[in-house]
This record gives structure tokens, sequence and C-alpha cells, in this order.
């Protein structure tokens, strides 16, 4: 820093400096304003990186944080220099860009149109098998239509479907208080004092919590006509507030479990795809299943979480390369879940070197072109989750 | 804490004295291996502070972080609380007597005298000193026990039912440590100061070997270290930390290598890298990513 370092200026701009941060997305209240000033007190403001260092440690609550805070001191000193510039919180880059990509993403994308009625790259007939029962409800139609054949319109009109869904489960190790179990020893004496002709007996078991799912979504190119259902349906999943956490590759990987937590699906989706800058991209399945293992496979994967892996398995990666890190992400899995959208179709069989790897892996491999099909696919799930699979060693 | 053999960053320190002075808990995350454990252990012998330590797991509660009623020496206690007043039972005069009787054992019962401590309340209601609590792992409890968590890292109190609350008097310096193998809840981080561990650069790296294990060859400790950081930049499942490079050092000195040769790094490689994955990228893979190549980079041969 060749500038003097004035600390009195700092204190008298940090106001500016708390807006610009809870524009970032930090979580800045009364309370940590007031313990920054204190810290600020504690250190004094005689060195410059004693008071970064000082306000980081208040500020910042991840890894992630920790670098966007570091971006936004350095801005904010620019802005220090500069003293005829306005309002600091306004004319950041970041804010800006964070703002610009807000508005600019609040309304449904072109992309979302892309999805045609005609039949595209699928192997299928050009009859869209779409049956109108008699009886059945428009809602039940958009159900159990294939996602592919809808008008953008109908696809519209899904974001009003919504399902109740079981939770997975799995026993905890915690105990809790039950009518029958174990004996709870420590409980029962605590209501029982001594003298009493009988006693209450108190009982424990291990407790049922939920099992996360780990969905990870092809977005590629030859997904295009299903990859709005599948985020929508990932939507739902998340709103319901079950324990689950979404990723999205096409050449890479990338994490959009918070994006889809904005209540209108619409924004949420929209919100998801902008994170996501290889959308309907090409598929590189192998590297973004590494990129899993590296990047988030501590955090995601460290609780053997139903795997649920949506793909339609057009992938060219080598054969053995593939059949390694599915072997790999398969013994992580409690189960471990191909969806294939063309499953919709009767007359599909895996020929792709990717489907065939995916078929032999995979512990269920189910349909995925509806939004019946997905809550099918759920029900299955959870029916299945409480035991193991069977599995067989499978050659590389 | 450079006296007790700490090579701490200055954000770090920062970090550290202020957490002293406001009385808030530090939280400190990282890769694994990185040193966030030493931090509290190292900051323990500098105070001159107890350590206590609580190792969190999946499952953990109550009766394992604060406080159990020793059970076994309750009833033992009741067996002969009863077997003494025997000939009180038949009288029916003494009633009262009786029951008063049994109001003093039950007091009795859940006093201090059969509370085992546990390390949260070892650590709020402590014997000496305020002594400095280690909570290792958070993020592998469950989400229960966070909550369970805040009144402790808030108010520096617990509450026991047939007790009351008790407060801390002196507030005792704690650290939150976590591998982020999942999110550990905003209501549990706002109430500590966070730091995010890095791993170190080549120098202060550099400087850990040498604290650490001081009989080793200076080139080679200069080699190795240059290796370990030309190392993480490959793609591997889990990147060596400090503490498995302080690990590998003390092998290479165990073991009176003089050169780091690709023969004596393949032999010693066990010590840094644990996944077979990994071991499998650098032995076997083509000549951009084996030893000789990393070595010749570095310019160790």
């Amino acid at each position: 820093m060749s500038d003097p370092w004035d600390g009195q200026v700092l204190v008298a701009n940090l106001a500016a400096f708390f807006n610009g941060l809870r524009k970032l997305g930090f979580a800045i209240g009364a309370e940590e304003q007031v313990l920054a000033l204190r810290s600020l007190a504690a250190v004094g403001v005689s060195d410059g990186k004693q008071c970064r260092d000082a306000l980081a440690a208040v500020m910042v609550r991840s890894q992630q944080q920790d670098r966007v805070f570091a971006m936004a001191w350095e801005q904010f000193l620019l802005g220090l220099r500069r003293r005829d510039v306005r309002g600091l919180s306004d004319q950041t880059l970041m804010t800006h860009v964070a703002r610009l990509r807000q508005q600019r993403h609040r309304h449904p994308q072109v992309i979302w149109l892309g999805a045609t009625r005609e039949t595209d790259g699928l192997e299928q007939g050009a009859d869209p098998p779409v049956q109108l029962r008699s009886g059945a409800s428009a809602k039940e139609v958009l159900r159990q239509a294939d996602y592919a054949k809808l008008t953008p319109g109908e696809q519209q009109e899904m974001n009003f479907l919504s399902e109740k869904f079981i939770p997975l489960r799995k026993s905890s190790r915690r105990r809790v208080r039950a009518t029958r179990g174990e004996w709870d020893l420590s409980e029962t004496l605590r209501k029982n004092g001594p003298g009493r002709d009988w006693v209450e007996v108190s009982y424990r078991k291990s407790k049922v919590v939920q099992r996360s799912l780990l969905l990870v979504c092809d977005v590629s190119g030859s997904m295009d006509p299903y990859s709005r259902l599948l985020m929508r349906f990932a939507h739902s999943l998340v709103r319901r507030g079950l324990a689950i956490q979404v990723f999205l590759f096409s050449t890479r990987l990338t994490s959009v479990t918070r994006a889809l937590q904005f209540q209108d699906p619409d924004r949420a989706l929209a919100e998801a795809v902008t994170r996501a800058p290889d959308f309907s991209g090409g598929t590189r399945l192998v590297n973004a299943l590494w990129q899993l293992q590296r990047e988030y496979g501590a955090e995601v994967l460290h609780h053997a979480p139903v795997v649920w892996l949506a793909s339609d398995g057009f992938d060219t990666s080598r054969k053995e390369d593939l059949a390694k890190i599915l072997n790999l992400l398969q013994r992580q899995a409690h189960w471990l879940v191909w969806l294939n959208p063309a499953l919709g179709d009767p007359e599909y069989s895996p020929q792709a070197v990717g489907a065939q790897a995916l078929q032999r892996a995979a512990d269920l491999v189910l349909p995925g072109h509806s939004w019946a099909a997905l809550v099918r696919a759920w029900e299955i799930t959870a029916r299945v989750s409480r035991q193991r699979p069977v599995r067989h060693d499978f050659d590389m | 804490m450079a006296d007790c053999g700490y090579v701490a960053e200055s954000a770090l320190a920062v970090a550290v004295y202020l957490s002293l002075q406001l009385e808030r808990p530090l939280f400190l995350e990282g890769e694994p291996g990185v040193g966030k454990t030493e931090v509290a252990k190292v900051m323990a012998t500098a105070l001159g502070r107890p350590l206590l330590r609580l190792q969190c797991y999946e499952g953990i509660d109550r009766q394992t972080a604060l406080y159990e009623w020793n059970y076994a020496r309750q009833l033992l206690h009741i067996r002969v609380q009863e077997a003494w007043p025997a000939g009180m039972q038949e009288i029916p005069e003494m009633a009262e007597q009786r029951s008063a009787w049994r109001r003093e054992v039950e007091h009795q019962l859940f006093s201090e005298e059969f509370l085992l401590r546990r390390p949260l309340l070892a650590a709020i209601h402590p014997d000496g000193p305020a002594p400095v609590l280690l909570i290792d792992e958070v993020d592998r409890a469950d989400e229960a026990f966070e909550a369970f968590l805040l009144e402790v890292l808030a108010e520096y109190q617990v509450t026991i039912p047939e007790f009351g609350t008790l407060k801390a008097k002196e507030a005792p310096f704690i650290f939150l440590t976590s591998n982020r193998t999942r999110e550990v809840h905003d209501a549990l981080k706002r109430r500590c100061m966070y730091h995010w561990i890095d791993y170190p650069d080549l120098e202060k790296e550099l400087q850990i070997v040498r604290a650490k294990v001081s009989d080793l060859p200076d080139r080679l400790a200069v080699l190795a270290c240059g290796f370990v950081q030309r190392l993480r930049q490959e793609p591997l499942f889990k990147r060596p930390g400090i503490a498995e490079t302080i690990h590998w050092a003390q092998a290479l000195q165990a073991l009176h290598t003089s050169s780091l040769d690709p023969a004596a790094v393949t032999t010693t490689l066990g010590c840094l890298l644990k996944y077979r994955d990994d071991l499998d990228l650098v032995l076997h893979s083509s000549s951009d990513r084996s030893i000789r190549t990393l070595l010749a980079e570095i310019g160790a041969i």
C-alpha cells in the first residue's frame, strides 16, 4: 500500500463498508456492527492489515466469504483513496455485477423456450405418445406427459404442480426417549426418587433422521428437453425442506442448492442457470464426477447419501475411467440411482458407452421423463432406502 | 504462540487476540491437517491454563458433553440408606420422620457428589482457573447438538434441571474446529469469531518444518517443502496438509535420507498421500505427473 494509512477515515466510512458487504450477501446486523467496532477498538486502527484481519474475524463465516471479503476490502480501500466517489457501495464492481445479475434473470430465459415439441436429437418416434385418458384432469395429463413433448405454455403450467414427499430415512446414533426399547437407567432414576414402592421405567431407542439426497443433474445439450423438469422437481424438494444437495453439470460441475431456495420457481431456476456457465454444453461425466469428489466430496458424500444421477448417458469418455469413478461413487453412496429420461421411450436400450457403464454401476435404474415418473422414483427410493442394496463387483 | 512452536500468520494471531479480548469463542475452519487443533493446544500452554477437549461425533448428547448422574453410585446410595433405618418402617408414628428422611436422601442423591462433570460443565464450572475448551470437529455432531451448544457459547452458562443454572465466573477460552464435512449453522457461527486456515505458503511451511524437525538438513527441508507445495497443485483427492509434511520430514530424517531422489520419494510417499487413487496418479501416470518430473520442476534433480 503506497498511500499513508489513515485509520480515522476507515472508521468514518465503516457504515458504507458494512452496506457494501450486506449487498454481497454478508449477514450483518446491529450485533455484528457493535462487535466490529469493539474489535477495532481492541486492536487499534494504526495498522491497516490488523484492521482488515479484525474485521474479517467478525464478519466472515466461511471460506467463500473469506475470499469475497478480501476483494471487498481492496475495493473499499480504492474507494477511500478517491474521495470524489459518492456512494462506495453503489460503485464497487462486485455489487454492480451482483445487482445486474439479479435483475437480468428475474424472468424465464429464452433457453426454456428451446425445448421444442419436435423430437430433437432423441431417438424417439415423431408421434408423441401422450394419451388423453377420459376422466383425467388437465393436471394429471401434465403430470404423466413426457416433458419434452409439452408446449412452453404447458411447461410453465407445471409450476403449480406440487406433491407431498415422504422423507428418506435412516437411524441416527442419537438416542431419544421412547415407550419401549432399551432401558434408560439414568432417566429412570431421575424420575423415581427413593423409597417408592413402584418404579416407572423409562426407555430409549435410536432416533430416526432424514437421509440426505444428492442429485447430480446432467444439463448438457442432449438433456435440454428435461433439464427444466429435473430442476423444477429439485426445487420443489428443496422447498419442502428435505435434505437435498443439487449439482448441475455439463462440462463442469456447479452447486445450485442455495439458488433453488428461492420460493418463486422461475426465479430459482433462473438463478441456478446463471450459476452454471456451461449450461447445455457438452457432457463430461467423468470430469464432473471427479470434481464432485475433490471439491465437495467431504461435504456432501460424507454421510452416505442416496445419489440420484440424472443423465441420458451420452458420454464419450473412456470406459475404464467411467467405471472407476462410478465405482467410487457407488461405494460412497447408500444407493446409487440412475434416473434416465430416455427410459420414457419403451424401445430405448442403452447403447452409448456412458449409458452402459451407468447401467452396470447403478443400484437402481428409473425413468425420469415426466413429473409423475420423478415422483414415482422418489417413492421407490424412499421405500428401498431403509435397506442396503445388493451389490456385485462389476468389472472395470 | 511462536514461543510454543506454532508459526501463526498475523490474521490468525489477530483473531485469537480478539476472541480473548472480546470473550468470544473462536471458530476455526480449514482442510484436515492444517493445524486447527494445534492452535488450541498451543494457546493452553501459552496461557498456562488446562486444556479440555471435547471430540464431537454423530450422536453426541448431553450425557457425554455436559454432565451425567453417576447412577451406579446413586443406586448404591439408596440401598445403603434403605438398610439403615429399617426399624422406622413398622412404627406408624414415625411417618413424618420417614418422609423427612426420604426428602433428605433425594436431596443427597442429586448433589454434586453424584455429578459426573463432562468437558462442557468442567469448562463452565472448573475447580481451578478457567480452562481452554476445545470442541473438536463440531461438523461431525448433528444439528441438535449444535443448538444445544448455543447457550454455552453465548452466555457461558448451562442449565441442569435438578440444580439450576450454572454460570461461569471467568469466561473459558473456547475453540471450535470444523473440517467442513457439512455446513455448520449460521446461528452457531454468529456467536463466534471466525478464521479460515489455509495451506501455508512455502516460506511458512519451511519455518514450521524447521521448528518441528530440527535435525533435518536445510537443503532437504527446502526441497521437501517445495515438493509438497508442488504436489498440492495436482488434482488430488486429498491434498497433503502440514501434518503430513511434518510426518514426511520425520520419515526422511529417520531414514537418514541425504538427497531427494525419485526412489526416496517413492518409498516414503505413503506419508503424504493416503488414497490409492492419489498414489496411482503420481506413481503410475504419464510423464507430466511422475515423481521425476515434479522433482525436476522444483530443482531437486
